[in-house]
């Protein structure tokens, strides 16, 4: 049964100047980050997440929400443009969406790919909507031998699912869990390699972490290239849009009615992205990809795919968006973040000192629902605010890095420094983006990092309990269906990876060889 | 995107090079395991169980890359943002590539260190301009009033706005 009180609370929360403002500004950062190849959601959510420390818990997830559904559409204007994707999200869109450009018809494409997220963010976001409550419910019944195992599985699927290989990912996990060990013992309050300093003996602060590991990583990758992009890959983009409203206005309308004229494309593709948007880690170009593959193997359209067919674009634009509205589920409800802005959006509410996990949907309810309320809104928005700025969105991509890298990283530092006024977290967010940039040209993946951070703490917490209840009997963890079931599909994960892994390098070596 | 490291390198470097990153995770784990070796069971078993997870993943990987690189075996990397492109093999190429990431990473390092000496935006007006000038913008027309209108914009923006109360220098703060 749906919670109508707690739905029309949160409406309330989100329909204020301040939310709507807030909800706007989120769109429209989420747009300019969308575009620029490299940057994604998550740098911009972690860049605001210190300055939202001043906002109200729904209104800086709010702000969040708006940045995630932004650069989730975004990422199509580029990859539609210039065969440049802006986001990983975005690579699939690319495969039909530039050739449709090719052919002169650019504006088409743009138009389906916005009706095609807009309806795929308001779909998802309606069953959401509909079943977070229910689900909430289910996982208040979880003790902490099944919240510890929870987390494991979480770390061990983002571990899987992330990168290029799950030894990698594994490593990125197990050194998030050690790094966000290193703090005073929850148990005894004995310190471990805390290396004397005492901002470290209340866990790793979250947010300087969150900043160096997303924006200064970035930033220190970026600061070698003189350009975003190719000059003529720039141009390019930019004469795409420059082709007078009136005529954007009526390819989009065009663009709108293809979409709605294929509604089972839309339906299936947005399900596919709802689904797999909530295992946590997937992603959506893994989802992109796969509701692009189910949409060429169902098509029977005149225009092959690959040559500009509007189903491969809706399939992965419809997708896209419906991956924002599912990893909200298991953000919520468990306190497992489903991709990388959704642990940024985490960050935000442990620092508005709200504890994510199954209780969330209990104390917290509407705030909940104002943001999945706010991501829904946001899926309608794209549509006007995406005709609007879809010009001087074309333009950021030649923003020199020259000018992007500095200004970024001053940010970056009074960010950090700003939540606790202390200069230790400039210093560390410093640290942490030179170890993302260390593991990243190294081929490690850094999000199974930072949901280790987020995690570890609530599975050290659950362990210690749970071991507690069991009287120290490592039985105790076995205990339950729910955590038999949940310790199944861990063992499942880990084989089924290490199984693909044995093989890809076999493959790998056979070529070689 | 999958794409083949491209660095040249050949022999113990090119091992070293592949390994240097898990050799400074077992350092980190092994200093680890030394700082909480005193400390009670309830404290340290959590930590002590990730440590040996970590070494065993990491001995993995470090045996096989030691074997690929024993077979010949092109190293193979997935992050298409980290490829460092084609260099000459060895430091120098290194330079090459990555000089302005460590003139970034050094200037922001004596960013850091320069804030609470000589106050936030007086550090900032001075990392700018120098940072903006090493990677690449020199016409002072552009220069000057791009990292003075950044430094008026951070003033207003954290001064009025989100009420940041930044270490005070000399002239503002």
């Amino acid at each position: 049964m749906l919670p109508l009180d707690d739905i029309a609370a949160g409406l309330g929360l989100l329909f204020t100047v301040e939310a709507l403002a807030y909800l706007v500004f989120g769109l429209i950062g989420g747009f300019v980050v969308g575009v620029l190849p490299g940057f994604s959601g998550a740098n911009a959510a972690a860049l605001v997440l210190p300055f939202s420390i001043g906002l109200s818990t729904e209104v800086a997830l709010i702000l969040m929400a708006g940045i995630y559904a932004g650069a989730s559409f975004a990422g199509a204007v580029p990859a539609i443009l210039a065969n440049v994707p802006g986001t990983a999200g975005a690579a699939a869109t690319a495969l039909d969406g530039y050739p449709m450009a090719r052919q002169g018809r650019a504006e088409l494409a743009i138009g389906i790919a916005r009706m095609s997220s807009c309806l795929g963010g308001v779909l998802a976001g309606v069953v959401v909507l509909a079943v977070i409550g229910p689900l909430g419910g289910l996982a208040m019944n979880f003790g902490a031998r099944e919240l510890f195992v929870v987390a494991l599985f979480g770390l061990t699927i983002i571990a899987a699912v992330i990168g290029d290989s799950f030894r990698k990912g594994m490593i990125a996990a197990l050194l998030g869990l050690l790094i966000a060990a290193m703090s005073a013992s929850p148990l005894t309050g004995q310190p471990r390699f805390t290396m004397g300093f005492l901002e470290l003996y209340q866990d790793v602060p979250f947010v300087p972490a969150i900043i160096g590991l997303f924006a200064v990583t970035q930033m220190l990758l970026l600061a070698r290239r003189e350009h975003l992009l190719a000059p003529d890959i720039a141009n390019r983009l930019e004469q795409g849009e420059q082709q007078g409203f009136r005529h954007q206005i009526s390819e989009i309308g065009e663009g709108i009615r293809t979409t709605i004229a294929r509604p089972v494309v839309v339906l299936r593709s947005s399900l596919i992205g709802l689904l797999l948007g909530c295992i946590p880690g997937v992603g959506t170009a893994v989802a992109n990809f796969i509701s692009y593959g189910e949409a060429k193997r169902r098509h029977k359209g005149d225009v092959p795919f690959g040559k500009g067919a509007p189903d491969g674009i809706i399939a992965s634009e419809a997708c896209d968006n419906a991956v924002t509205g599912g990893t909200m589920v298991p953000t919520m409800t468990l306190g497992i973040p489903g991709s990388a802005t959704a642990a940024v959006m985490l960050g935000a509410l442990y620092l508005h000192g709200v504890q994510p996990g199954p209780r969330v949907m209990a104390t917290h309810a509407p705030e909940v629902y104002a943001v999945l309320l706010g991501l829904l809104l946001a899926s309608i928005l794209i549509l006007p605010l995406g005709i609007l700025l879809s010009t001087p969105m074309a333009k950021i991509v030649k923003v020199s890095p020259a000018v992007l890298v500095p200004t970024i990283l001053m940010l970056c530092m009074i960010g950090a420094f700003a939540v606790r006024n202390s200069l230790f977290d400039s210093a560390l967010a410093l640290t942490f983006g030179l170890l993302g940039f260390f593991l990243r040209t190294r081929g490690y993946p850094v999000v199974p990092l930072v949901l280790a951070l987020i995690l570890g703490p609530i599975a050290e917490a659950n362990f210690m309990r749970a071991l507690a209840l069991g009287n120290n009997d490592p039985r105790y963890f076995f205990g339950s269906t729910t955590a038999l079931v949940m310790w199944g599909l861990l063992a499942a994960t880990v084989l089924a990876q290490v199984i693909s892994t044995m093989r890809q390098r076999r493959t790998r070596e056979e070529v070689e060889v | 995107m999958i794409v083949e490291h491209s660095s040249q390198a050949t022999g113990v470097s090119d091992l070293l090079s592949r390994l240097w990153i898990s050799i400074l995770f077992l350092v980190f784990a092994a200093a680890f395991w030394i700082s909480i070796s005193d400390l009670s069971g309830e404290a340290a078993n959590y930590p002590r169980a990730a440590i040996i997870l970590l070494v065993l993943f990491v001995l993995y990987g470090m045996t096989a890359d030691v074997l690929s690189w024993r077979r010949g075996v092109a190293e193979v990397l997935e992050d298409d943002e980290a490829q460092a492109g084609e260099h000459e093999p060895g430091i120098r190429g290194l330079w090459a590539v990555w000089q302005r990431t460590v003139a970034a990473f050094v200037l922001t390092v004596a960013f850091v260190w320069a804030i609470p000496r000589a106050g936030y935006y007086e550090s900032s007006a001075v990392y700018l301009l120098a940072l903006f000038f090493l990677l690449g913008v020199h016409r002072p027309v552009i220069l000057l009033p791009l990292t003075l209108g950044l430094t008026v914009a951070s003033y207003l923006l954290f001064e009025l706005v989100f009420n940041v109360v930044v270490p005070s220098g000399p002239l503002l703060g």
